[in-house]
C-alpha cells in the first residue's frame, strides 16, 4: 500500500472518535429533585476524551464513569458545591462547562453589566450631543 | 485527465483573480482604459472558478478514486445526491466553494448600476485581492485535486452525520451569507480608498447585506434543525465555538442592517455603519478560520492544520487589517447630524445596535476566553452553554423590550406622537400580559424569566399587528420595506417564544425498557411495538417502532434507527420525531442495555415532549421572509428598472 | 483628539486578536494540564496485576523518584509506547509503575509476556476509580512522582524516545539530585 492511502486510512481512524453518537443515560432516582441535580450536573460536566461534549450526552467510558460518580455521591447526600470540587480537583476547571466566578474569570462574569453600563454611558452621550431643540416633528420620513 | 483539467482552471482563477488586482489598482478617475479590460478579466475569473467547483463535482460523481479526495468522501455506493454534496463535505471542497462563491458574489456588482463606475472598479479589484488570497491558499495547502499513486477500488465514504439533506444544503447557504458580506466590504474599502464616501452610495448596498443577511438566517437555522433531528438529543444549539464562529458575522449583520437604516435615511452613524460593513465580512473569515485553524476545539472542526491556520490567520489580518487601516485612516469627518430625539427611531436604532455589539462582544468573549487564558499560560477552562445562556439574557431580553416600542417610534422625534403611541402601545402590552397569564395559569409552571419573554415576545407581534391592521383599516399601503420590518420582527418574537417555551416546557426521560413496555411523557403515552434489523444501499440498522397515544387516542407510530456504516466504520442515530405546531414528540432508541432479568432485552430510550419547539425555526424563516419583503421595496428597485431598460437596449 | 483615537481602536484590536490567534495556533488545545502538579500524589493502594494477593502502596516507594505509567491494552497508544517503556526500563535509572487501567486482566498478562515487561509493579485498576482520583482522562498518561512523594510533570500522549531522552529523562534525573 502505498504511504498516500496509508495515511489518509489512519486520518479516517483518527476520526472515528469523534463522530458524535450520544449516550443514552437511564440512570434513575427515586427523589425528583435528586433527578433534576443530576441531569443538570451532569450537563454541565464537560466530558474530557471527546471534550465537546457534556459527559450526560457522551458514550465514552470516562464519561460512564463520572456520571456514575455523580449519582453515586448526590445518593450519598454530596451537594453540588461539593461534587463540582471533587471534579476539579482531579480534572481542574476544564471540566466544568460553568466557569468559576474567581479571580481569572471574574472579568467573563462581569462582562455583561459592564458591557451594558458602559453603552449606557454611549448612549446618553451620543443622544444628548444630538438633541438639538429646533427638532421638529417629521413624519414625512417613513 | 478531469483533476488536471481541474488543476488547470483552479490556476487560471488565481491567475485572473490577479490580473483583477492589478488591473483593479491601474484604473482610476482619469484613467478609465483599464475598466474594460478589468471586467473581462473579472469574468474569465468567474468562469475558471465555478468550473474548477463543477470539475470537483464531475470527479465525485464518476468516482474517479485517483484523486485523493473523491477516495476520502464518496463511495460507490452513496447516493448521487451524497456524492454530489461531498464537494462540500470536507475542508478542501468547501474551500473550493468558498471560492466560487466568493467569484459568483464578485460578479453580481456588475448589476449595481447607480454607484460611480470607478467604485464598482476599485470594489472589483478588492474582491480580486480576496479571490487570489484564497484562491493562493486552495493551490499551496489544499488542492482538492491532488492524485494518488495508487487507485483503490472503493472509497471511504462522506461522514454519515453529513447524509442528509439540511446537512447537504446547509454549508452553500451559509457561505452564500458569510461570503455575500464581502461585497459591502468591498464597497465600503473602494469607497474609502477613492475618497467617495457617501449617503447615496450606502443606500444602494442595502440589498447586498439584505440578501446575504437572509441566506446566512437560513444557513444557520438550517444547522440548527440539522443538529436538532440528526444528532438525535434534541438539543437545538449548543454554543460550540464554531456556532459561535457562525453566529458572529450574523450579529455584525443584523447591526449593520439597522445602522445602515440610520444612514441610509438621516445620514447618521456613518463611522459605524462603515466599520461595521467591514465587521461582518471580517467576523466571516474569522469564523472561518476558527473552524480550519483547530485553534479551538471543537466537533466541527476539520483540517487541523498549523500551515493552514496561519496561512488564513494571514488572509485575516491582511485584508482586515488593510480595511480598518483605510478605515482610521481615511474616514471622514461625518456628514452634519440633523439631530434626534431621546424618543425618536434614530435613538432606538442607536440602542439596537449598542445592544448587538454587546451580545457580539459577549458571544466573542465566551468563545475565545479559554484561548486567551492558555495563551497568557493561566491554565485552561471552559466556557460552555451555561455560561452563554445567562449573558444572553442581559441582552435579548432589553433588545425585545426596545423592539416592541421601537419599530413603532418616528424619525427624529416621537413628539406629536407620543400621546397615541403610550395608549396603543398600552394597549398592546396590556393585552401580551393578560394571554400570558391566562396561557401560564392554565399551563401553571412558568417561571419569572419565562413570563418576561413570552410578554415582550406577545407584545412585539401585537404591536406589528396594530400597524398592519391600521394600514388595512385606513386602506393605507405600508411599503414594502416597512412591511419586511414588521415581518421579520414577528420572526423574532417568535422566535424567542419558541426559546422560552419550548425550554420552560420540555418533558425528557430516559429510561431502560423492554419490547412491549409504555412509557408515560406527559400526556403521551410511548409503546415499544417493534424491533427489526434491515440493509439499506450503504448501512445497515436495526429500528424501532414506537406507538404513541393520548388517552385513549393513537396519535401517531415512531421509528427510531440505529444506523452502521461499513464505508467509515461508523455508527448513527436517527430519532423518530413526530412534529407539531404546538409540541414535537421525539424518541430516541439507544443502546442495548446489559440485560439483568432472564430473557428480555431492554434498550435504553429518550422520550421527549417538546412544546412549541418548531417556532424557533419558524420565528427564523419570517425573519428572513421579511428580509425578503423588504429587498422588494420600491426605493431599491429604480436599479432593477435601469437594468432592464439597459438589458432591453 | 479623542475621535482621532477611536478610529484607530478597531486596528489595535485585530492586532491584538492577531496575536492571539498566531499564539494559539502553536498551543497544544487537546491537552489539559494536570492539577496535581506540585502536589501530593493522591492514595495508590491496589492489588498487583501478576499477583492478586500482593497489594501495591506507592507509599513503599518514598525515598526515590518513579514514573507511572496508566496503560491498558485496549489503548492503542499504550501498546505503541510499550516499546519505549521498555527501553526506559532498561536503562535502570527510574523504576515504572504501571498502573493497569480498566482492563481485562488476562489480556494484559499475555500482553506482557509476549512483549516484555517493563514494570516494576502494576496495580490493577479494575473500576477505574483510582484512575479518576488521580485525574486521568486518557491513556497512554505518565506521571512523574519525586523522592517526598509529590506529583511534579504529567506527561499526556504516547512517550517517544525523543520525549524520554529530551523532557522527561532530565527531570528525573534533576529530581534525583535534590535530597
Amino acid at each position: 500500500m502505498s504511504t498516500n492511502i496509508k495515511i489518509i486510512l489512519m486520518s479516517v481512524l483518527l476520526l472515528l472518535g469523534s463522530s458524535k453518537i450520544s449516550a443514552l443515560d437511564t440512570t434513575q432516582f427515586s427523589d425528583a429533585k435528586q433527578q433534576a441535580r443530576y441531569t443538570a450536573l451532569t450537563n454541565e460536566l464537560r466530558c474530557l476524551v471527546c471534550q465537546n461534549e457534556s459527559i450526560a450526552g457522551s458514550s465514552s467510558d470516562l464519561a460512564q464513569d463520572l456520571r456514575a460518580q455523580v449519582a453515586e455521591q448526590i445518593r450519598t447526600g454530596k451537594s453540588d458545591t461539593e461534587i463540582r470540587a471533587y471534579m476539579t480537583q482531579r480534572y481542574g476547571d476544564f471540566i466544568l462547562y460553568r466557569p468559576p466566578n474567581e479571580g481569572k474569570t471574574k472579568l467573563l462574569w462581569m462582562a455583561p453589566i459592564l458591557f451594558l453600563l458602559l453603552f449606557l454611558l454611549v448612549f446618553v452621550g451620543i443622544v444628548s450631543s444630538n438633541n438639538k431643540t429646533s427638532i421638529e416633528d417629521d413624519e414625512e420620513l417613513e | 485527465m478531469l483533476a488536471e483539467l481541474g488543476n488547470l482552471a483552479l490556476v487560471l482563477a488565481t491567475v485572473f483573480a490577479g490580473l483583477m488586482m492589478v488591473l483593479g489598482f491601474l484604473v482610476n478617475a482619469e484613467n478609465s482604459q483599464w475598466s474594460t479590460p478589468l471586467r473581462r478579466a473579472t469574468q474569465l475569473q468567474v468562469l475558471f472558478t465555478i468550473s474548477s467547483f463543477l470539475i470537483l463535482i464531475s470527479l465525485l460523481v464518476i468516482s474517479d478514486f485517483s484523486v485523493a479526495y473523491v477516495v476520502q468522501h464518496s463511495n460507490l455506493r452513496s447516493p448521487l445526491f451524497y456524492k454530489i454534496t461531498a464537494a462540500w463535505g470536507a475542508h478542501e471542497g468547501s474551500l473550493l466553494m468558498w471560492n466560487a462563491v466568493l467569484a459568483l458574489w464578485a460578479l453580481s456588482l456588475f448589476k449595481l448600476k447607480n454607484i460611480s463606475d470607478l467604485l464598482i472598479d476599485k470594489s472589483l479589484a478588492i474582491q480580486g485581492c480576496l479571490l487570489f488570497g484564497f484562491l493562493l491558499f486552495t493551490t499551496l495547502t489544499s488542492n482538492p485535486f491532488v492524485r494518488l499513486d495508487e487507485i483503490p477500488l472503493n472509497g471511504m465514504d462522506l461522514n454519515p452525520v453529513l447524509q442528509d439533506p439540511a446537512m447537504a444544503i446547509h454549508p452553500p447557504m451559509l457561505y452564500l451569507g458569510y461570503i455575500g458580506f464581502s461585497i459591502p466590504f468591498s464597497l465600503v474599502v473602494a469607497m474609502l480608498w477613492v475618497g467617495d464616501v457617501r449617503q447615496s452610495n450606502l443606500r444602494w448596498i442595502r440589498p447586498w447585506v439584505v440578501i446575504p443577511w437572509i441566506f446566512l438566517t437560513l444557513g444557520i437555522s438550517l444547522g440548527s434543525w440539522w443538529a436538532y433531528y440528526e444528532l438525535g438529543w434534541g438539543g437545538w444549539w449548543f454554543w460550540d465555538p464554531v456556532e459561535n464562529a457562525s453566529l458572529m458575522p450574523w450579529i455584525a449583520g443584523t447591526a449593520l442592517l439597522h445602522s445602515l437604516a440610520a444612514t441610509e435615511k438621516r445620514g447618521l452613524f456613518l463611522h459605524w455603519t462603515l466599520l461595521l460593513s467591514v465587521m461582518a465580512f471580517a467576523f466571516s473569515v474569522l469564523g472561518s478560520f476558527l473552524v480550519r485553524s483547530g485553534v479551538l476545539i471543537s466537533v466541527h472542526s476539520f483540517a487541523s492544520d498549523p500551515t493552514r491556520g496561519l496561512f488564513i490567520l494571514a488572509l485575516f489580518a491582511v485584508f482586515v487589517g488593510g480595511a480598518l487601516t483605510l478605515y482610521a485612516a481615511k474616514t471622514p469627518i461625518g456628514f452634519k447630524s440633523s439631530g434626534f430625539k431621546a424618543v425618536s427611531r434614530e435613538s432606538v436604532l442607536l440602542l439596537n445596535n449598542l445592544l448587538l455589539l454587546a451580545m457580539l462582544l459577549l458571544v466573542m468573549l465566551g468563545t475565545l476566553y479559554p484561548l486567551i487564558l492558555e495563551a497568557l499560560g493561566l491554565g485552561k477552562i471552559s466556557v460552555g452553554p451555561p455560561y452563554f445562556d445567562y449573558v444572553m439574557l442581559f441582552v435579548s431580553l432589553p433588545l425585545l423590550f426596545f423592539l416592541a416600542i421601537g419599530q413603532r417610534l418616528n424619525w427624529k422625534s416621537a413628539g406629536k406622537q407620543v400621546d397615541k403611541l403610550k395608549k396603543s402601545l398600552g394597549l398592546s402590552f396590556l393585552l401580551a400580559v393578560t394571554l400570558t397569564f391566562t396561557f401560564g395559569i392554565v399551563l401553571n409552571s412558568f417561571s419569572i424569566l419565562t413570563i418576561i419573554s413570552v410578554v415582550f415576545s406577545v407584545w412585539i407581534i401585537f404591536s406589528a399587528l396594530q400597524v398592519i391592521a391600521k394600514a388595512r383599516i385606513e386602506k393605507k399601503s405600508l411599503g414594502l420595506s416597512q412591511l419586511g420590518m414588521f415581518v421579520a420582527h414577528m420572526g423574532v418574537a417568535v422566535f424567542a417564544l419558541g426559546v422560552a417555551l419550548s425550554n420552560q416546557l420540555a418533558n425528557v426521560d430516559t429510561k431502560a425498557v423492554v419490547l412491549g413496555q409504555t412509557v408515560v411523557v406527559g400526556d403521551y403515552e410511548f409503546n415499544f411495538a417493534s424491533l427489526k434489523q434491515d440493509k439499506e444501499l450503504n448501512y445497515q440498522m436495526t429500528r424501532a417502532e414506537f406507538i404513541v397515544t393520548k388517552g385513549l387516542q393513537e396519535i401517531t407510530t415512531l421509528n427510531s434507527e440505529k444506523r452502521f456504516y461499513p464505508g467509515r466504520q461508523t455508527s448513527t442515530t436517527e430519532a423518530g420525531i413526530h412534529g407539531g405546531f404546538v409540541r414535537d414528540l421525539y424518541v430516541t432508541l439507544g443502546e442495548p442495555l446489559p440485560s439483568s432479568t432472564a430473557g428480555e432485552q431492554a434498550w435504553s430510550v429518550q422520550y421527549q415532549v417538546r412544546p412549541f419547539i418548531r417556532w424557533i425555526w419558524l420565528g427564523t424563516i419570517f425573519m428572513a421572509l421579511g428580509g425578503l419583503i423588504a429587498v422588494f421595496d420600491k426605493r431599491y428597485r429604480s436599479k432593477a428598472i435601469s437594468q432592464e431598460a439597459s438589458a432591453n437596449a | 483628539m479623542p475621535k482621532k483615537f477611536i478610529v484607530w481602536l478597531p486596528l489595535l484590536v485585530l492586532i491584538g486578536l492577531a496575536a492571539l490567534f498566531y499564539k494559539g495556533l502553536y498551543l497544544d488545545t487537546n491537552k489539559i494540564p494536570s492539577p496535581f502538579i506540585d502536589k501530593a500524589a493522591p492514595s495508590l493502594v491496589l492489588p498487583d496485576l501478576l499477583n492478586a494477593q500482593q497489594q501495591v502502596n506507592l507509599e513503599d516507594w518514598k525515598g526515590q523518584v518513579v514514573l507511572l505509567n496508566i496503560w491498558a491494552t485496549w489503548c492503542s497508544g499504550c501498546l505503541l509506547e510499550h516499546p519505549v517503556l521498555n527501553a526506559i526500563a532498561k536503562e535502570n535509572l527510574v523504576p515504572i509503575i504501571g498502573l493497569n487501567y480498566k482492563d481485562n486482566s488476562q489480556k494484559a498478562k499475555a500482553w506482557l509476556k509476549e512483549s516484555g515487561n517493563p514494570f516494576a509493579a502494576i496495580p490493577n485498576d479494575l473500576s477505574g476509580q483510582v484512575a479518576i482520583n488521580w485525574g486521568v482522562y486518557g491513556a497512554p498518561e505518565t506521571f512523574i512522582i519525586d523522592k517526598q512523594g509529590v506529583i511534579r510533570y504529567k506527561f499526556i500522549a504516547p512517550i517517544s524516545m525523543d520525549d524520554w531522552a529530551t523532557k522527561l529523562r532530565p527531570l528525573v534525573v534533576q529530581l534525583q539530585g535534590d535530597p
